[in-house]
Formats: C-alpha cells, structure tokens, sequence
C-alpha cells in the first residue's frame, strides 16, 4: 500500500509538469496548485487507469493524464469555449474520429494529441498555436499555390492513393507532365507567326545579329529537329523538370533564366504559344568519345522540353534571348501598354 | 561531373554555368585536383523572383587523382559553362637497374 502512495507521488510530479505544458500553452499562466483539492478528490472513488482499463472502459481521459479529476475539470474549462459543440457534433465530424479503443483493436495504438485532449478541435488547435511560432516559410514557389499535404499526412488521415505529384516529386512537375501535348503533331501549323520565329532564331544566334534569308534556310532543319527532341524527350525525362529555371520581374521586363550548359545552339528553341514559354533542345555531344569508357555520370544528358508558364501576357516581338557561359536568359517586355511597331 | 576514360587519357566534364573563363581556378594540389568557380555578377537576379529553381553561386570541388595520371601535362577548357578537363595517362615507369657499390676489398 505504501508504495503504491509513492508510485502515485511520482507520477502525480511527472503529470504535473506534463499539466503545465499543457496549460501554459493555451493560457500562459500558471495554474495555482491546490493539493488540497487532489487529495480529497484522490479519496473520492476515482479509479485509476490502470484499473479503468481492467474493467475494460480504456478511453483516456484528461483527468488520466494530470492525476485528478479536479485538473482535468481546470484544463477542460481553458480549452477554447467551442470544444462542448465540438463534443457533441464530433459525431457528425467527417471523417467520424474512432474512439481509442476501436483503434486499439485495428491495430493503430497510437495516441494522439486528440487522444487526450479528448476532441480533435481542441488539438487543432493547439496545433496551429505552437506551429505558430515557428516561422514555417520553408521555401515554397509562388506557383505552387494549394499546399500539398506530404503523402505521409495523407495517408494517416487515410486516403493513401499515390499521385502522379508524388511519383514526380511536385505538383508543378505533375501539372506539365500532364499537359504535355501529343508526340508526333506535325509541325505544319500553317506559317509560324513572325514573333516566335524571330525569337527562335535570336536564342540560336545568341546575341549576333541573323539576316531573314539565312533564317529561312535553317528553318526547314529546325523543324526536323525539334520533333525528333520532342519525341524522345517525353521518353526520356520523367524526373525533375530539366532545365532549371528562374523568373524574375524587373517592372517593365519579365525575365526567364534556364540552367543549360553545354547545349548545342542548333537545337535550340524557343517558341512560345501564349499560355507559356517552350524550352527545346538537348545538350552538345561531346566530341571524340567513341570507345571510350565511362567511369562515372552525373549529368544528365537527354534531350529536353520544357514549358515554363508566363505570368503575364508579353509582347514577344520585342523580346530577346542571349545564351552566354551556359545560362540562356530570355527577356520579353510586359504589358501591352506601348505598341511599337518597327519600319524596315 | 563525368568521368570518361580513354586509351590515353582521362577526360572529366564539369558542369558550371554562369562562370566565365577568367573566373575558374583550376589548381594541384599533391594529388588534388581544386576547382574553382565564381558565377558572374552580372547574372545576379534582377528584379523580384516569381519562381526560383536553380541558385547562381560559387562552385568548388576537389577530385583526388590517383598515381595513373601524369600532373605535370594536365589540360583544362572551358566553354558555355561545361568546364573539361584532361588528364593523361602516365607511361608505367621503366625498371631502374640499380649497380651493386664497389666494396673495397
């Protein structure tokens, strides 16, 4: 008998301290002890949990984790004031939230926060109370706008089914993948319009100037090109989008950075269809390689296609492209504010 | 990095882009090879960033050579921001035949 009093002792310290955390949590201040109140309370007929869940009722309890009901009663009332609706509504909570025991039963055992809080609003709370403090800007683009619950968060709250996102890695990967259109469209939609063909060439020329009549000769090899990087490309790169890119804006300009280097320029192109800029090409091959043997690959080196969707609308017949020390920058003005059009 | 090897020579290909020629060191050290490389200011974001995927910044990797190399004809090039470097084989040293010394007798 005497040690169970010790036992109960030291558990009473360690759940008091649990206590306080919890208490400070929601309210910052220190509740005022009342041993006086436990002991009474203690003599009443207060069964502990132990012997709860012999009689096989095993719902945990706030009154189970402080040591008495008298806190239990003092944690329930600082709780936020909607939880007594939250109680009687938490039947119609969808998903329904099963009791302890039942996921004791299937298997699951392990407690949670709403566990002993006693109702899962109580524990968004608190939740979002400590998540709060922390500064939880872990770097998220700005495109990725609808936060994408970890598959591990999903499949606790039970729907695991495995996206197209999580096999790719991000969303954004999973959105141009689906739409990346059909392999061998033929590529004679008509005579391409004046704007993207003068951006094409100006990405090929890096900077340099390019007369129409040479434009126009390369043309037809472009073409060819392009549908064959496009072909195996889509079978290629399934992984991370390839090539890498930033966007910034400058006001006036939107500008498109891409991580290429060692590309080759006859490849590459540039073309733009309103809704986002296309980036095709594949990297140089190097030269006087033949029979040799390979120790170790850590580039990639497939062919690659890559739409980065524009924010706005730009005005592609003055944009330019420079492609300098394997950073291919691409510049267009924004709005349509000013029109200029140019005499030759 | 790629590493090829062919008969007479290693070749490695590095990627680095944003780096300019006069901004890559490429140093021995024993049997170190140090590279060295600073991305050009003048690709420094301009303007607020919608999206950033890739960071521009300094590069530096050490690659240790084994004894198969000769350093002394190491070569480097680089050219739209892919750094290559040559390293070739070292003739397996000739057999030394070492003259007994004149003992007195």
């Amino acid at each position: 008998m005497a040690g169970r009093v010790e036992e109960r002792g030291r558990r009473d310290n360690v759940a008091e301290s649990i206590e306080q955390t919890f208490i400070n949590l929601q309210a910052g201040s220190i509740p005022e002890q009342q041993p006086g109140n436990r002991d009474s309370s203690d003599a009443l007929a207060l069964m502990t949990a132990r012997e709860r869940r012999k009689a096989s009722t095993t719902r945990l309890d706030p009154a189970d984790l402080p040591g008495s009901n008298g806190a239990a009663a003092q944690t329930r009332s600082r709780l936020p004031p909607a939880e007594s609706d939250n109680r009687r509504a938490e039947t119609s909570e969808m998903p329904a939230r099963r009791s302890l025991r039942e996921r004791r039963k299937s298997g699951t055992t392990r407690l949670d926060l709403a566990d002993v809080l006693g109702s899962e609003e109580a524990a968004r709370q608190i939740r979002s109370r400590i998540s709060g403090l922390e500064p939880d800007n872990h770097r998220s683009p700005p495109s990725e706008s609808s936060a994408r619950r970890t598959p591990r968060e999903r499949r606790k709250s039970g729907t695991t089914r495995l996206d197209l996102a999580d096999v790719l890695g991000s969303s954004e990967a999973a959105v141009q993948m689906r739409r990346r259109p059909a392999p061998a469209q033929p590529d004679n939609q008509g005579p391409e319009p004046a704007a993207d063909r003068r951006q094409r060439l100006a990405a090929q020329a890096g900077a340099a100037e390019l007369s129409e009549a040479g434009a126009a000769a390369q043309d037809g090899q472009l073409t060819v090109a392009r549908l064959d990087a496009h072909a195996s490309a889509k079978l290629a790169s399934v992984s991370a989008p390839y090539p890498e890119v930033n966007i910034f804006d400058n006001g006036t300009e939107i500008i498109i950075l891409a991580d290429l280097p060692g590309i080759d320029l006859d490849v590459l192109a540039l073309t733009s269809d309103g809704r986002g800029l296309t980036i095709t090409g594949k990297r140089k091959p190097q030269p006087n390689l033949e029979g040799a043997l390979c120790r170790l690959r850590e580039r990639a080196s497939a062919p690659f296609v890559r739409t980065v969707p524009l924010p706005e609308t730009l005005e592609f017949t003055r944009a330019s492209a420079t492609y300098r020390n394997g950073i291919l920058e691409f510049r267009a003005p924004k709005g349509q504010s000013s029109f200029k059009i140019t005499v030759q | 990095m790629d590493v090829y090897e062919c008969e007479a020579e290693y070749r490695l290909f590095l990627d680095m882009s944003g780096v300019a020629e006069e901004e890559v060191a490429v140093t021995l050290e024993g049997q170190m090879i140090r590279i060295e490389g600073r991305a050009a200011p003048s690709l420094a974001p301009q303007g607020r960033p919608l999206h950033v995927e890739f960071a521009l910044g300094d590069y530096l990797r050490e690659i240790a050579v084994g004894r198969g190399v000769d350093l002394e004809k190491i070569q480097a090039r680089l050219s739209d921001g892919v750094l290559e470097l040559r390293l070739p084989k070292s003739k397996p040293a000739a057999g030394r035949k070492i003259a007994l010394e004149a003992m007195g007798r």
